[in-house]
């Protein structure tokens, strides 16, 4: 491995600390954070690898579209939370379990 | 060595890399929000040094205008700051911790495996001359984007206004509620 | 030796006719969007519109017929055109064309099957009139018309088997149509498991197929597995093609209700009238034996003997248990599954001819009889619900004498069950009489066993004429039975139920031989009928099918004239009357030998999930402190409890609770673990795959 590989480290430590919060977060916001963190480590690999690309960028492309799909899912996710604020009167994810038998 | 456009990549990088360190381990829900603040303000920076200039300005528009400030909407509607802390516990937390190490120390050894020099980045990453690189970058996008990825296009848009829709239908208040909340 | 020399391969022509295929499809598939989407919205004039699109549906499909008849087959300059081709996708060594290929056999068929839906259509207007969900029934008939047509009209296996599925959705939408009866979920779910079964022989002989380097088009498929007679294939071995064939075959028995898969059939009866007549009397069921006769180049000798087999064992044995049914649809249920048993054996002993013209007259005058069933039904729940009486408006047994209220219905319904019979003059005559000749010659050129088939048959169509007059004499003749002033207020059918039931009759007579005649007669058809009769001294045994059949009509007159259930009574504690009521008791032994071994295996993991890795430690716990009757723990140790070691039974089970909490987790229910697993899976995989590499 070569030293200056550490570019390439970048986005999979975003990806983790993404991962691990989700799984430690009893709060749905919090998760939602750790979501926006891997999507948002799947993007900088995208753009990362698209940097020479001549003509159309196409990572780049994709690494937009992420954008737009990660502002429609925010938007959803949080309306979603709200609606499940109101009814359950919290946002802890594992007490909300009504699916559960 | 380093020269000061490479300083200012390893800066960004220390942003985003230490911001989502703190991320992972703040409890209170509004840092949270403003870690995660730096973390894409780090990457948008990023994206800079990547030759992504468009990207990185969307980066800041959408993420750190639009989606941040949902996010610190909903932290404030769902804790009224008077009857609930705007902290959240932690769960789950050793098998969490094993999980993500393990994770990246795959990732680790997966970029260490791989010879980047044989490959599309490497011997083409000269991070120093990302910026003057194959012309105006938002140019590009907005060919690719009225071209081979119009349909896409297009079809963001669409989900863009459902989205729209779908999120206020979801938080509309029930006909009948009104006289009650 | 069967005669296959009316076999040629498929004549393939490019042209216009087959884009008023896709007109026809587009009927069809209009009416089910606009139902499905603005039904509710089009309020009552929703159901003039699926009326009039299957009405131009049929009219085009008409169109197609008349083209088809016209057409000079030496004139080469303008051929009637049968292919329309696109390609739909390609992977790695195969090809698929999505396209339609029209020639004899699918554009009849086609006909038939618009002109059916059209009447069904007429017939629910005044039956389905009070349905709270009715957008979404003439949706589902025009998904369903959609998808038969395409199953009809297809070029490719790969396109029947979409259509094939999608006809078996639809039968099981519409049988669970009524859902608020508990009845119809069970049965729409059996029909749907049944199938499936059948389906999974479809699709591995799909994957065959494929393997073997059969291209799916029919038109090609044919050219690769020609001439049957001489057992050479020019692209695929022997073997292969016997096993192509017979699990295709096993697809075909699912969706046909052959035997051993023909229990779904008559719980499929709790759907609406109109849908047991087009679905699984007229056009659905008979689809499995329309495909045998479309893809007939793909079965070999062995599964055609087989097909026979099978074929004449379900008409037999289907035909036994409509004797004894007292639901007035479960006798016609029973009678299709025997009568398309016949079909089945008829394409088995090579007289596929007639097993297409059986198919044909059969969907007229068995979408009769279930529409005339509907009509009677209709009229008891109209008087029901007038009255606030609640009988049985299905149970035959409460019936009786309605021809003097009904008696449109009635000679309708004398019709339909002349033609079911096999009497003379009737339309069934005709077609039964060349099975039934079909079998004979089989069984006379192959010897041997090889007469079951024949045996099979010609007791099923005895017992045909036995049960359908019972049905006839209970419903419509002799004295009333009802369980109160009910027979006064019937009133006859209305017009838009008198209309299909006018049509259906008229082509359930004889005559329809000469409507048929142009379309068979042309040379592109490719079912010429096989002109190996004369070896057989064919009045006499004509006479002796009239003979057959009217014995049992006058057998079932005779016991039921007075409309006296008497003698039933009397013999429904035999064995063979159980047997009989009771499908051979098929449905149970399916029950205990196969759901039931299923079910308590699926228990069994439930079972394993919840008390070995859910509960193990529970258990433990229970066992400790157990608190009802009998040995446990606690009561073991009670006196050692109380007197030595005070409370260190509780700790234990406190400690063990705990654990079982713990372990309980992993069923939780919480989100963030099962998210935690999935990726402590997808570490150790990865894991592994550097440790090996």
């Amino acid at each position: 491995m070569n030293w200056s590989d550490w570019v390439f480290l970048v986005s999979p430590f975003l990806f983790c600390t993404g991962v691990f919060l989700v799984i430690t977060r009893r709060n749905a916001v919090m998760a939602l954070l750790g979501i926006e963190l891997i999507l948002n480590a799947a993007n900088l690999n995208f753009v990362l690898f698209s940097n020479r690309e001549t003509g159309i960028p196409h990572g780049q492309m994709a690494a937009l579209f992420v954008i737009v799909i990660a502002a429609a899912e925010v938007a959803v996710a949080l309306a979603i939370i709200l609606n499940v604020y109101k009814r359950f009167k919290t946002v802890n994810i594992d007490d909300i379990d009504t699916l559960k038998n | 060595m380093l020269d000061l456009i490479e300083i200012a990549h390893i800066v960004f990088a220390g942003i985003t890399l230490l911001g989502g360190l703190a991320l992972a381990f703040t409890k209170n829900i509004i840092y949270a929000s403003f870690l995660l603040f730096a973390v894409l303000f780090g990457i948008a920076g990023l994206y800079v040094f990547y030759g992504a200039e468009f990207l990185a300005m969307s980066q800041i528009i959408v993420y750190v205008g639009g989606i941040l400030v949902i996010l610190l909407f909903g932290v404030m509607l769902t804790h009224k700051l008077r009857d609930l802390k705007p902290k959240t516990e932690i769960v789950n937390l050793i098998p969490g911790l094993i999980l993500s190490t393990g994770l990246f120390s795959i990732f680790v050894v997966f970029v260490g495996e791989i010879d980047f020099s044989q490959s599309l980045a490497k011997d083409k990453l000269d991070l120093g001359k990302a910026v003057e690189h194959v012309g105006n970058n938002a140019e590009r996008i907005g060919v690719g984007n009225l071209t081979e990825y119009l349909l896409l296009f297009e079809l963001a848009s669409v989900l863009l206004l459902v989205v729209l829709i779908g999120a206020a239908y979801l938080t509309r208040k029930p006909k009948g509620e009104e006289a009650t909340s | 030796m069967r005669n296959w020399d009316w076999f040629t391969e498929v004549v393939v022509y490019p042209g216009p006719q087959g884009y008023l295929g896709i007109a026809v499809l587009g009927c069809f598939l209009l009416s089910f969007l606009i139902q499905g989407s603005l039904g509710e919205w089009l309020r009552g004039a929703g159901k003039y519109l699926s009326l009039g699109l299957s009405l131009t549906a049929s009219i085009i499909s008409m169109l197609m017929v008349v083209n088809f008849c016209t057409w000079d087959v030496t004139d080469t300059s303008s051929p009637p055109g049968h292919l329309v081709q696109v390609q739909w996708f390609a992977v790695k060594g195969l090809s698929i064309k999505a396209g339609i290929l029209v020639n004899g056999v699918s554009v009849a068929m086609l006909a038939l099957v618009t002109f059916i839906t059209f009447l069904v259509h007429l017939f629910s207007l005044e039956y389905m009139k009070n349905d709270p969900r009715l957008p979404r029934y003439w949706a589902l008939l025009g998904l369903f018309a959609f998808s038969i047509c395409g199953v009809v009209l297809a070029d490719n296996l790969f396109l029947i088997f979409v259509f094939w599925e999608l006809v078996g959705f639809c039968s099981y939408l519409l049988i669970g149509f009524w859902f608020e009866d508990p009845a119809s979920g069970p049965a729409s779910q059996k029909a749907f498991i049944v199938n499936r079964i059948g389906d999974l022989g479809f699709i591995i002989a799909l994957m065959l197929m494929f393997a073997g380097g059969v291209d799916f088009g029919l038109a090609e498929a044919s050219l690769a597995v020609r001439p049957m007679a001489e057992s050479t294939f020019n692209t695929i071995e022997e073997i292969n093609t016997i096993w192509i064939g017979f699990f295709l075959l096993l697809g075909i028995l699912g969706k046909s209700a052959q035997f051993p898969l023909q229990i779904w059939l008559p719980d499929a009866m709790v759907g609406p009238t109109p849908v047991s007549s087009l679905l699984h009397a007229a056009t659905m069921v008979a689809a499995g034996v329309y495909l045998l006769i479309r893809i007939g180049f793909l079965f070999t000798e062995p599964v055609l003997d087989l097909m026979a087999w099978i074929g004449g064992f379900t008409a037999l044995i289907a035909a036994i248990s409509a004797l004894t049914q007292n639901d007035i649809k479960g006798v016609l249920a029973y009678s299709t599954i025997s009568q398309l048993g016949f079909m089945v054996m008829a394409v088995g002993v090579g007289s596929t001819f007639y097993a297409y013209f059986h198919l044909i007259t059969h969907a007229f005058f068995k979408c009769g009889l279930f529409l005339a069933a509907g009509a009677v039904v209709h009229q008891l729940h109209t008087v029901q619900n007038g009255q606030e009486q609640h009988f049985n408006v299905k149970d035959i047994r409460l019936m009786g004498g309605l021809a003097k209220k009904m008696p449109f219905t009635a000679g309708a319904y004398l019709v339909f069950a002349g033609a079911l019979a096999g009497l003379p003059l009737f339309s069934g005559f005709i077609s039964k009489d060349g099975i039934l000749i079909g079998a004979i010659e089989y069984g006379l050129s192959e010897g041997g066993v090889a007469w079951g088939p024949a045996v099979f048959g010609l007791i099923a169509s005895v017992l045909t004429a036995f049960y359908i007059t019972r049905h006839g004499l209970l419903i419509f003749f002799g004295k009333q039975r009802f369980p109160g002033p009910v027979l006064p207020e019937i009133r006859p059918a209305n017009w838009t139920m008198r209309i299909p039931l006018l049509l259906l009759a008229i082509g359930s007579l004889g005559l329809i031989k000469y409507f048929l005649k142009p379309v068979f007669n042309t040379s592109s058809f490719q079912l010429l009928p096989h002109p190996a009769h004369g070896s057989l001294p064919e009045t006499a045994l004509m006479a002796t099918f009239v003979a057959l059949a009217v014995t049992g009509v006058g057998a079932a007159y005779w016991m039921w004239r007075s409309g006296n259930l008497g003698k039933q009574e009397r013999t429904s504690e035999g064995i063979l009357f159980r047997l009989s009521k009771n499908h051979f008791y098929l449905d149970q032994a399916y029950e205990r030998r196969i759901s039931k071994p299923l079910i308590y295996f699926a228990g069994l993991l439930a079972r394993f999930d919840k008390h070995i890795v859910d509960g193990a430690v529970n258990r433990v716990a229970s066992t400790v402190v157990r608190k009802d009757e009998g040995w446990s723990l606690s009561k073991a140790s009670a006196w050692f409890d109380v007197n030595i070691v005070d409370g260190i039974v509780n700790r234990i089970a406190a400690v063990v609770l705990s654990f079982g909490q713990r372990v309980r987790k992993l069923q939780g229910g919480n989100l963030q673990r099962y998210i935690l697993y999935a990726l402590l899976g997808l570490l150790l995989l990865l894991g592994a795959l550097i440790y090996l590499a």
